[in-house]
């Protein structure tokens, strides 16, 4: 029989039954089995319907469903009943299937022998006497699922399983109290006043897999046929509270669909955050290069992640022997809490997270297996902090797969630390990973390029009178190395050069062009050239050398025998000259362009008194993005009025104007012109033929004087050689200097010749020629230098160690 | 400084002895070759006591070898006496001992 009218007609889909399909077809079935003329007749559109809403590409989904009762033998009309048995398993309706339409109840004790009916009735909360003796309370339901119904026990019918592809099995029904019994059942009524109810049960053969999920709904579908299979047979009362029964399964339903709502909210607003927090710990971890800070950050981050009551970060370097090395950071706990044991061993407990083999959670690790095996302590030492909840994960590097340290949490209560803990920490333990790695990687690479920038640096020569303090410090932000550099060369006769410069741009190739240019310097320096030469040449070197654009130098030129300084600068920097009294002046401004530009620079003379210092340095000191630059070498120049030449000191002014953020590479030369034991004279001389006479007096009362008439036969022979051949060549006054220092004694002599004087080859008998020959054999060494007006030829005998 | 150098002749014996006393420079050597040039031509051997020169640079040098060569050239002979320690490194120096012969005493045959 059909329903008169269809309430519903739309059909759902087995495997994502919701709680709205619930609803829906607890009405509906409600509703259709109201509607139905008698009961057989609501049994049939019950199973009709059930067998059309759910239908997919192939078909109906459930090609079977059966709605059967159970009824004794005075129920029944007496030619549908089996020769023996007081009970009877009656289906009342089916579609798509052809079944016994009346079985025997078995005996209590092989009610197992009908698996599903054994288990319904477990379902409704009867026992098989209950059953059998009809002393059924008469408000059970429920709701029996095989998820899969091949081989299943439940399922006796396995040919049919196997036939129709039957994946599960879902029955439902439950118990319909007795009122005024139940009518229509093939036209008879059971005899009033029977006591307890009529069990009723839909079982459907499902083509699709019916997930727990769907098998939940159907206790409220079964409690909706329920009500509406009362409307054939019980009184008003027992619809009334099956009614009731109804709305409390259908508002317990909503209700607990609400909360596995919220909580899946919860869930995702939780994933959410922890996806959200371990991104913006992880940017922050990736973000930081410095180590020290950058492990605390995760060790607090991680604790704070896992609500554990402390947390701590070994994690393992190698120091500049090689030597792994391993140190730990806390969070929650003062240090002074562990500082008293030892590092963590490989023992049963650690050895996961120390080999990078896994995490390790263990609800109560004073229960683990793996606790207390290890000696001395067999467990934690005595004073550990308390630790029942225990989640320890290895940090492995991503680009070694070395285990660069471990993550340990503790808490003192057990069970404190869940799955999303574990993956939170492990989450923040793979942030960790990678910053590690980039800042070891980082370190790595600033210690190379700073001991490349050091293994250019030059050896400062000796520097009698002279206090020289150098420093050359890497950019404090980047890796790369800068075109920064210094030079101190000693010259002839105790004079010294002092270069500073700088290679615009940063990296392998300022680099080298520095070292070019360096190279070139010095070189240019030690032919003795005039400092403005020695830019001019180096110049044109580096108009000639790819990359050497933008370069500037100042090179500075220290006589001793008369106290100067010699400048040439290009486009450096000016320098800071302090007068003994500490007055600062900039001085080698607008010399001339940068090398590789510049062809012509000029040159200045200053005096060096005893007290004078001197300032050379390059923009990664004075240049920041703030302030001006004219007053940031205004601050060093301030700075320096009473700073004394010592190392601290300048470290000191260093720090304090770069405040340790540079981002520029930074030299610096610091040059104090300190007394020490050295004399100098002056000669000027006369183109009378006593001359040279009088120069070798002069120099004998000076070395007299000076406590050096040991070198006097060499020095009187040398200064007659040298003041004959100017005063024969040019007819013109000359200049003789002598300048004595610690190590040796300088002899020069300048006159307003250009040519330089060279040894030629004598023959044995030459009557010329043998000045030179005296000089070198007589000199520690000697030369010749262009000056300003002229030439200077010098000489120089290294003094005997005093 | 008119006192830079004295030089003695003494032509007593076969061979002339001329004392050089103070300095040899490019101011005090022409008086020496102005002096001990016609010497050095007679031919007659010529011995230069250097005893007492207290310094001699390479002008020096170059009239020693100029008047080497001229008495040479004369068919005579010059020696250079006692040489002081400068002038001895001077002369080493250039290798002029390989041109010069050089006697630590004033040879003595006038007795």
């Amino acid at each position: 029989m059909s329903p008169r009218r269809t309430p519903d007609s739309r059909t759902y889909d087995i495997t994502r039954f919701g709680l709205s399909d619930m609803v829906r077809t607890a009405a509906d079935l409600r509703r259709r089995a109201e509607l139905a003329s008698g009961f057989d007749a609501a049994a049939d559109a019950v199973v009709t319907r059930l067998r059309e809403c759910f239908t997919d590409g192939a078909g109906p989904v459930l090609p079977i469903v059966r709605l059967f009762t159970i009824r004794s033998r005075d129920e029944l009309p007496p030619e549908q009943c089996p020769q023996v048995g007081e009970w009877f398993l009656v289906l009342a309706a089916e579609a798509g299937g052809r079944c016994t339409p009346v079985r025997a109840l078995p005996p209590a004790a092989e009610f197992g022998s009908m698996p599903m009916l054994s288990a319904m009735t477990r379902e409704f909360g009867l026992t098989p006497d209950d059953v059998l003796t009809g002393s059924l309370a008469g408000d059970g339901f429920g709701v029996f699922h095989v998820p899969v119904a091949a081989g299943s026990p439940h399922v006796r019918d396995q040919e049919l399983v196997a036939e129709l592809g039957i994946a599960s099995v879902l029955g439902f029904g439950g118990v319909l109290p007795s009122g005024n019994g139940i009518s229509g059942i093939s036209g008879i009524s059971g005899p009033p006043g029977l006591p307890g109810g009529t069990p009723f049960a839909v079982v459907m053969y499902s083509r699709a897999p019916i997930p727990a999920s769907t098998a939940e709904q159907f206790k409220a579908v079964a409690i909706g046929l329920r009500v509406g299979l009362l409307t054939h047979g019980a009184g008003l009362p027992a619809e009334r509270d099956a009614l009731r029964a109804h709305l409390a399964v259908l508002e317990q339903a909503a209700r607990d669909q609400a909360t596995a709502l919220e909580q899946a909210v919860d869930r995702l607003r939780a994933e959410a955050e922890l996806v959200d927090s371990l991104q913006v710990v992880g940017r922050r971890l990736t973000a930081q290069l410095d180590l020290d800070a950058l492990v605390q950050d995760a060790t607090d981050a991680a604790t704070k992640a896992t609500g554990a009551a402390f947390g701590a970060f070994f994690y393992n370097l190698i120091d500049s022997y090689g030597e792994s090395y391993t140190l730990f950071t806390l969070s929650g706990v003062p240090r002074s809490a562990f500082e008293r044991f030892p590092m963590p061993r490989n023992t049963k407990v650690f050895a996961p997270t120390f080999n990078g083999t896994g995490t390790t959670r263990s609800p109560d690790i004073l229960n683990d297996p793996r606790y207390g095996h290890n000696p001395p302590y067999r467990g934690m030492p005595d004073g550990h902090l308390p630790v029942r909840s225990y989640l320890a994960v290895s940090v492995v590097s991503p680009s070694s797969g070395e285990v660069l340290g471990g993550f340990f949490f503790g808490h003192p209560e057990p069970g404190q630390f869940t799955e999303r803990h574990e993956q939170l920490a492990e989450g923040i333990a793979g942030y960790s990973a990678i910053a590690l790695d980039n800042a070891r990687l980082f370190a790595r690479q600033r210690t190379m390029a700073t001991e490349l920038a050091r293994s250019m640096l030059p050896t400062i020569p000796p520097t009698p009178g002279l206090r020289v303090i150098s420093r050359y410090l890497p950019a404090a932000t980047g890796a790369e190395v800068g075109g920064d550099w210094f030079d101190v060369v000693s010259l002839p006769v105790g004079r010294t050069a002092f270069v500073i410069g700088d290679v615009a741009g940063r990296g392998v190739a300022a680099a080298a062009v520095m070292g070019q240019i360096r190279t070139a310097v010095r070189s240019y320096a030690l032919l003795d050239l005039p400092p403005s030469e020695v830019l001019r040449n180096t110049s044109e070197l580096a108009m000639a050398t790819p990359d050497a654009d933008f370069i500037t130098c100042l090179y500075a030129v220290h006589d001793p025998a008369d106290n100067t300084l010699t400048f040439s600068s290009a486009g450096h920097l000016p320098a800071i000259y302090l007068s003994p009294e500490g007055t600062p002046t900039l001085v080698a401004e607008t010399m001339g362009m940068p090398l590789g530009v510049g062809t012509t620079f000029t040159q200045q003379q200053i005096a060096f008194p005893l007290g004078a210092r001197l300032a050379l340095y390059t923009d990664g000191l004075v240049e920041t993005r703030h302030g001006h630059l004219d007053d940031r070498i205004a601050k060093l120049a301030q700075s320096l009025r009473d700073l004394p030449a010592e190392d601290e000191a300048l470290d000191t002014l260093i720090t304090g104007l770069t405040d340790g953020a540079h981002d520029d590479d930074v030299a610096f030369l610091y040059i104090a012109h300190e007394d020490c034991d050295s004399h100098t004279a002056v000669l000027p001389l006369t183109t009378a033929p006593d001359a040279a006479a009088r120069a070798r007096a002069f120099i004998a009362a000076r070395l007299a004087d000076w406590g050096l008439t040991g070198v006097l036969d060499r020095a009187v022979t040398i200064a007659s050689e040298l003041v004959t051949n100017a005063i024969k060549h040019t007819g013109c006054p000359a200049t003789l200097r002598l300048h004595a220092g610690t190590s040796h004694l300088g002899i020069d002599v300048s006159d307003s010749d250009l040519t330089q004087p060279r040894a030629v080859p004598v023959a044995l008998d030459d009557e010329q020629h043998r000045g030179l020959h005296i000089v070198k054999s007589f000199a520690t060494r000697w030369g010749t230098r262009a000056t300003p007006d002229g030439k200077m030829v010098w000489a120089e005998i290294a003094l005997p160690r005093q | 400084m008119a006192d830079l150098l004295a030089i003695t002749v003494d032509e007593r014996a076969a061979e002339v002895v001329v004392g050089v006393v103070g300095q040899l420079d490019f101011g005090t050597t022409p008086r020496l070759t102005g002096v001990v040039t016609p010497v050095v031509e007679s031919g007659r051997p010529v011995v230069l006591d250097l005893g007492r020169l207290s310094f001699c640079d390479s002008s020096g040098l170059s009239a020693l070898v100029r008047l080497h060569k001229a008495a040479t050239a004369a068919g005579g002979s010059l020696v250079l006496a006692r040489p002081g320690p400068q002038v001895a490194a001077t002369i080493s120096a250039t290798a002029l001992d390989r041109l010069f012969t050089i006697e630590a005493e004033v040879p003595d045959r006038s007795r």
